[in-house]
C-alpha cells in the first residue's frame, strides 16, 4: 500500500502541474484580454484604452507567456496561488470560501444516487426484460436525457412557488440543499441504474453464479453478496469520475439555485481570463481528481481480492 | 497485505448514508439565512445578479461622490456643497459639506477628502492632468489643472472612477496607493456583513447627512439566473429585483407577465440606445447612402412591438436628445422608409442583376456579416429581425455570435462589418463624442468608426473651451455631422426594468443607471 501511495503522490505532482500549465496555454492563446473583460463588466462603460494599458501594467499582464509560468511557479513553491485579476482577493481564498458548499452538494447528490440508483439497478438486472425492466429503462433514459437548467426551474416552480415548500435559492440549510441535490441526482441516478443493470446482468450469467445456485444458496445471497460485490468494480470506477466532475462544480445547478460553489466561479473566471484564479484552481481540481481515483483503487482491494498493491511473491 | 472483506455490503451502506448526513450537516454549520429576524424590523431585500464586491452598483450604495450627476448630466452637490471654477476652467475650488462623518466616525473634512482625491486620482482618467491640491481650511478642496480637462467634475461622479474612501478602509492605511480592503464610506448604508457569492447585509446609517432612509436593513442577495430571479420575487422570497444591475437582467418579454402576477415593475430610460455600428473604413459601409438605406429599412416601432411587447422606446438618434451636450437639434432624421432605402442602394449602384433576390454590384452580392458579442442583451432576438427586414431590400446579413471576450478582440481591431452595441450615458459624455473616444480618430478602440478630419476639429474644440454655451452650440453641429454621415443604426432605448413586490413602495430611479436611491423606500 506504502508503495502505491508514493506512486501515486509523484503522478499527482505531475498530472497537476500539466493541466494547470495547459490551462492556461489555451486561455492565453485566446483572443480577448482580462483588463478589457474584467473593466467592461465591473463599471459597466467601455474601458479606455489607457485604462486597458494601466490594468495590464499593474497586474504585469504584458510580461511573455513563459515568463508569466515561470513567475507563478516561483510564487507556487512559496505556497501562494497569486491574486484573482477580478476580486483582487487571494486565489486560495476565493477557492476554499466556495469550495464546502460544492462538496456537500457533490457528496450529497452522489450518497443520494447511489442509495436509489443501486437498488434499482440491482433489481432490473435480476428480472431483465418484465415490466418492471422495461419502466426502469424508460425512465433512465428520460434522467440521463433531461437537461439540468430545465428540471431545477421546473422544480422551483413547484416545489417553491407552486407548494411553498422549499426555498427557491441560497445555501445554509438542508431545505437549500434538497432541490439542487434532486436536481443533479436524477442524471446521476439514471446512468447509475442502467450501468449497474448492465453490469450486473454480465456477472450474472457467469457460471460460478450457476455454481452457487446449483450449491442451493439463496438468490437474494447470489445476487446481494457474490455477484455484486464483482459487479460494483466498473461502477464505483464511474463513480469516481463522477464525483471527480461533480467536485469540480456543477455550474448549471449552481447558477440556478443560486448556490455559491466554485464551478459558476470558475466559469466566469474563465470567460473574464483570470489567469491566476484559472491556474490555481484547476491545480486543486487535478489533486481532487487524483484522491478521488485513489480512494477508488483503495476500495477494489475491499471489492475484488483479486487486486495486490504490495507484491506477493 | 491482504484486506479483509467482512459484510462489506454493510460497511459500505453505512458508509454512504453517514456520508450523506454529515454532508448535509456540513451545510447547516454556517449561518443560515432565516436567522429570526426581529418583526418590527424593516428589511428590503434584493435579489442581484452579481456578488455585491464586484458591482459597482453595491459600492455605489456604501461610497459617495465629491459631485454627482443629474439625469441630463450636470453636475450637482454631493459632498461638495458648492464649487467655483475658475475663468480659464483649471481651478477648481470645491466648498464641502460640514458634518459629515465615515461610517467608522472619522471626520469628512479637507484633508480626508485630500486624501480620497489623491487616491482616486492615481486611477481616474484626469489623474495626469492636476497639477496639485491644496487644503486651504478645513472645508474647503483646491484642485489646479495643469491644462483645461473638460469631462473633470463627470469623471469625479462616477461611482466607479471616484468614490470617496476613507483613509482607513485601504491596505496599507492612510496610503494614496493603497488597496481598496474594506467598504468604510459616507453612504445612506453600511456594511455590516458579506459572504461571497452569498449575499451582503447592509444597515442603515443613523448619522447620515441627508435624507436618511426609512428601511432598517437592505439585504443583498445573489441569485445570478434571472429566471431564478423571478420566481424567488413571486414566492416572495425578495422584495425587489432589476435594481442591482445597470442594464436589467429582467427581460422584457417577462414583464406582462409579472405585472399579471401583481407585481410593479417600473422602467426608466437613462437615454442608453442599443445601436449597430458600422465599420466605415471597408465595403459596403463606406458609402454613405448605403449606411443611411440600411437606416430606413428597419421598422423600429414593429421590432419593439413585436420583441419586448412595446416597452422600451424606438431609437431615432445616436443617443438620447435630452442630454445635456445630446442630439436636441439635429434636422436629419432618421426613420421608416423602406423605399426610399431601395432607392439610396440602386443609386449607390446596388442592383439585382441576376435575380437572386440579393443585390450585387461589380460581380459581387450584398453579403455581410454581424458581429454579436455574446451576452449582449436582447441582441439575438433584434439581429434576427433586422435580418429579416434587411432581406425585404435584397440584402442579406449573416449572424456571428461570438464569446464577449473574442467579439470585443475583434472590434478593438476593426476586424467586423457591423457590430452589435450601445451608445454612452452618464456619467461618461453620451454618444462617445468625445476626445479620443469612439467618432474621434485617435480612439484606439474604434479604428472602424466614422472618423473624418472636420470631426476631430469640432470635438477638440468643443472639450477645450470651458465654456459651456459655446461648447453646446459646437457640439449641435457634431451632432449634425454624425447623423449626416450616419455611422451606427440606433435602434431602440435600453431601459432599466425594476420589479417589486406591492409590500414595498416609494421607489425612485436614480439619476444614472449605476445608482441607487433606496432612502425613501419602505417595507410594509
Amino acid at each position: 500500500m506504502k508503495r502505491l501511495l508514493i506512486q501515486r503522490l509523484v503522478s499527482a505532482v505531475f498530472v497537476m502541474l500539466i493541466a494547470s500549465f495547459l490551462s492556461f496555454s489555451l486561455l492565453f492563446s485566446a483572443p480577448g484580454n482580462p483588463a478589457e473583460t474584467i473593466l467592461r463588466q465591473q463599471s459597466g462603460l467601455d474601458p479606455t484604452y489607457d485604462e486597458i494599458e494601466l490594468f495590464m501594467k499593474r497586474h504585469d499582464l504584458n510580461r511573455p507567456f513563459l515568463v508569466q509560468c515561470l513567475q507563478w511557479l516561483y510564487l507556487l513553491t512559496h505556497g501562494k496561488l497569486g491574486v484573482s485579476l477580478r476580486t483582487g482577493e487571494p486565489v486560495l481564498e476565493e477557492f476554499t470560501a466556495r469550495f464546502g458548499a460544492t462538496f456537500q452538494l457533490a457528496v450529497a447528490a452522489m450518497a443520494l444516487s447511489v442509495i436509489i440508483g443501486l437498488p434499482i439497478g440491482v433489481f432490473a438486472a435480476t428480472k431483465p426484460n418484465s415490466l418492471f425492466d422495461h419502466i426502469i429503462r424508460v425512465v433512465s433514459l428520460a434522467g440521463v436525457s433531461i437537461p439540468e437548467f430545465w428540471l431545477g426551474l421546473m422544480l422551483m416552480l413547484c416545489f417553491s412557488l407552486a407548494l411553498g415548500w422549499l426555498p427557491c435559492f441560497g445555501h445554509g440549510t438542508v431545505r437549500h440543499l434538497v432541490l439542487p441535490m434532486i436536481t443533479l441526482a436524477v442524471g446521476i441516478t439514471a446512468s447509475l441504474m442502467r450501468f449497474v443493470r448492465t453490469s450486473m446482468l454480465e456477472v450474472l450469467n457467469l457460471d460460478y453464479i450457476k455454481t452457487a445456485k446449483a450449491k442451493g444458496l439463496r438468490e437474494v445471497v447470489i445476487v446481494w453478496k457474490h455477484a455484486l460485490k464483482n459487479a460494483l468494480i466498473p461502477v464505483v470506477t464511474i463513480l469516481g469520475t463522477q464525483l471527480g466532475h461533480l467536485l469540480a462544480g456543477a455550474v448549471i445547478v449552481e447558477t440556478v439555485f443560486s448556490w455559491p460553489g466554485i464551478g459558476k466561479f470558475f466559469v466566469d473566471s474563465i470567460y473574464a481570463r483570470d489567469y491566476p484564479v484559472i491556474q490555481g484552481f484547476v491545480l486543486i481540481i487535478a489533486a481532487i481528481y487524483v484522491l478521488v481515483n485513489l480512494l477508488v483503487d483503495i476500495l477494489y482491494v475491499y471489492l475484488d481480492p483479486r487486486v495486490r498493491y504490495e507484491g506477493r511473491s | 497485505m491482504q484486506l479483509k472483506m467482512k459484510g462489506y455490503l454493510r460497511t459500505v451502506t453505512i458508509a454512504l448514508i453517514s456520508l450523506f448526513l454529515i454532508s448535509v450537516a456540513a451545510g447547516c454549520a454556517k449561518t443560515g439565512d432565516q436567522a429570526p429576524v426581529d418583526r418590527k424590523e424593516k428589511v428590503l431585500r434584493l435579489g442581484a445578479v452579481y456578488d455585491f464586491k464586484e458591482a459597482t452598483e453595491g459600492k455605489n450604495l456604501i461610497f459617495e461622490r465629491l459631485v454627482g450627476v443629474d439625469r441630463e448630466g450636470n453636475p450637482v452637490p454631493q459632498l461638495a456643497e458648492s464649487w467655483d471654477v475658475s475663468e480659464d476652467g483649471k481651478t477648481y475650488t470645491f466648498h464641502l459639506r460640514k458634518g459629515v462623518k465615515f461610517h467608522n466616525g472619522t471626520v469628512f473634512d479637507a484633508s480626508a477628502a485630500k486624501f480620497a482625491f489623491q487616491w482616486i486620482a492615481n486611477n481616474a482618467p484626469f489623474g495626469n492632468y492636476v497639477e496639485k491640491i491644496e487644503t486651504p481650511d478645513d472645508n474647503t478642496l483646491k484642485v489646479y489643472f495643469k491644462e483645461y480637462y473638460a469631462p473633470f467634475l463627470l469623471d469625479l461622479a462616477s461611482g466607479w472612477t471616484s468614490p470617496v474612501i476613507c483613509p482607513e478602509a485601504v491596505e496599507p492605511v492612510g496610503s494614496v496607493d493603497g488597496k481598496l480592503t474594506k467598504f468604510i464610506g459616507t453612504g445612506p448604508f453600511k456594511l455590516v456583513d458579506y459572504e461571497k457569492d452569498k449575499q451582503a447585509v447592509l444597515v442603515r446609517n443613523d448619522e447620515y447627512w441627508g435624507n436618511k432612509p426609512k428601511v432598517d436593513k437592505v439585504i443583498w442577495k445573489t441569485i445570478p439566473d434571472p429566471h431564478a430571479q423571478i420566481v424567488a420575487l413571486k414566492a416572495g422570497e425578495i422584495d425587489m429585483i432589476g435594481i442591482t444591475e445597470h442594464h436589467s437582467s429582467i427581460p422584457y418579454v417577462e414583464v406582462p407577465g409579472l405585472r399579471k402576477a401583481g407585481i410593479k415593475v417600473e422602467e426608466t430610460s437613462y437615454g442608453r440606445y442599443q445601436v449597430l455600428e458600422f465599420n466605415c473604413q471597408k465595403e459596403p459601409f463606406n458609402d454613405k447612402k448605403v449606411r443611411l438605406a440600411l437606416n430606413l429599412a428597419i421598422d423600429r416601432e414593429k421590432m419593439v412591438k413585436e420583441l419586448f411587447g412595446g416597452l422600451p422606446e424606438p431609437a431615432y438618434t445616436i443617443t438620447a436628445p435630452w442630454f445635456k451636450y445630446g442630439p436636441s437639434n439635429v434636422k436629419q432624421k432618421y426613420g421608416y422608409d423602406p423605399e426610399k432605402a431601395k432607392q439610396l442602394l440602386a443609386e449607390a449602384g446596388w442592383r439585382d442583376t441576376d435575380g437572386d433576390g440579393i443585390l450585387d454590384k461589380n460581380g459581387k452580392p450584398f453579403v455581410f456579416e454581424l458581429l454579436i458579442p455574446a451576452g449582449e442583451a436582447n441582441a439575438d432576438a433584434v439581429a434576427v429581425f433586422v435580418q429579416s427586414e434587411l432581406k425585404k431590400i435584397g440584402v442579406q446579413m449573416k449572424l456571428l455570435t461570438l464569446e464577449s471576450g473574442a467579439a470585443w478582440d475583434r472590434s478593438g481591431k476593426g476586424e467586423y462589418d457591423m457590430f452589435v452595441h450601445h451608445s454612452g450615458c452618464l456619467p461618461s459624455i453620451p454618444g462617445g463624442i468625445g476626445i479620443g473616444q469612439k467618432y474621434h480618430s485617435k480612439s484606439k478602440s474604434w479604428p472602424a468608426a466614422y472618423h473624418a478630419q472636420e470631426l476631430d476639429r469640432l470635438i477638440e474644440k468643443a472639450w477645450s473651451t470651458p465654456d459651456e454655451s459655446e461648447r453646446k452650440k459646437i457640439c449641435d453641429e457634431i451632432w449634425e455631422i454624425l447623423h449626416q454621415e450616419v455611422p451606427c443604426i440606433p435602434l431602440y432605448d435600453i431601459v432599466k426594468v425594476v420589479a417589486y413586490r406591492d409590500n414595498v413602495s416609494g421607489f425612485k430611479p436614480a439619476p444614472t443607471m449605476f445608482d441607487m436611491e433606496l432612502q425613501h423606500i419602505e417595507v410594509k
